[in-house]
């Protein structure tokens, strides 16, 4: 049986999964693809805009999340830190 | 115990015990970093653990290079002027090391047998520090390897020999009143120790572009 994520993890996941898609992407997709319910995710987005990981697009009447440049370093930081936790057997 | 030092070690010493601070002070500042993000109390402990044993490290380091310059200077009288301040260093380092050690102990048993951790202390520690240090580290040493076998990364196997050396370290430390190389020997297995987590570190941050 696969653990549950952290609150953290799930963040990156989501950030991850908005880089993937070129840096932009819808929340349906976001939805499928980070495994969360309506309400949980629009929890997370909204963290992730609040500490401008992510922003909120509007395009031909759609809403786009586009991922940030402090939302690019924070993936490339935790990787990091991921690794180093990881190695001493204590993930995150 | 009568530990026996090569003379010409004497100014080498305190640049591995100061190196081994760095590092390990680079260390707990990821643990830290990791802490922010995560908010779990082990990866507050595994700060608190590598902050503690680089303190000591740093502190026995600058005595010991003090005692060293003070000899070379001819301005200590070897058993009165810096007996003391080389005595506090040692015990800051001691305490240090053994707090250092039982927190790592504390985060990796599992949460029933947490009260394991007290059982070490009726050895009265001071006089065999090495024996309750090498009786430490042998269970964390033992998950490192666990942890290896799960994983079997370049980092976790890194991470395995590093505490290895760490506990070979506290091995030869005790024999050093056989002979004065047992106490050279221990100090390139300290050394080999920290220059392992080192690397590990220097591996993962060299890294660029991955997500």
């Amino acid at each position: 049986m696969k653990e549950r994520r952290s609150k953290t993890q799930i963040l990156v996941d989501i950030l991850r999964l908005v880089h993937r898609k070129g840096g932009t992407a819808k929340s349906t997709h976001i939805l499928y693809g980070a495994n969360l319910s309506h309400k949980r995710l629009k929890l997370y987005l909204d963290a992730l805009i609040e500490n401008g990981f992510l922003e909120m697009v509007s395009e031909r009447g759609h809403t786009h999340f586009k991922i940030t440049k402090k939302g690019v370093q924070f993936i490339v930081e935790f990787r990091k830190i991921q690794e180093i936790t990881d190695a001493f057997g204590i993930p995150i | 115990m009568l530990i026996l030092i090569p003379e010409w070690f004497f100014s080498i010493q305190p640049f591995i015990y100061i190196l081994a601070s760095m590092i390990g002070f680079l260390v707990s500042f990821y643990f830290y970093r990791s802490f922010t993000f995560s908010k779990q109390k082990n990866h507050y402990y595994m700060y608190l653990s590598f902050a503690s044993l680089s303190m000591g490290f740093l502190v026995l380091g600058v005595t010991e290079l003090y005692t060293y310059l003070s000899i070379m200077q001819g301005t200590a009288n070897m058993f009165e002027n810096f007996a003391s301040f080389r005595d506090l260093g040692i015990w800051m380092y001691y305490i240090c090391s053994i707090m250092s050690y039982s927190l790592l102990c504390l985060i990796y048993l599992p949460k029933d047998l947490k009260f394991a951790l007290f059982l070490p202390y009726w050895y009265k520690g001071f006089p065999y520090f090495h024996v309750l240090s090498l009786f430490l580290i042998s269970y964390v040493i033992f998950r490192a390897t666990a942890n290896w076998f799960v994983t079997r990364t370049k980092n976790s196997m890194l991470i395995m020999l590093s505490f290895l050396s760490i506990g070979f370290y506290h091995t030869f430390m005790f024999f050093t009143s056989f002979s004065e190389w047992m106490f050279v020997i221990a100090h390139l297995c300290l050394l080999a120790g920290f220059i392992g987590m080192f690397w590990m570190i220097f591996r993962v941050s060299r890294k660029k572009g991955r997500f």
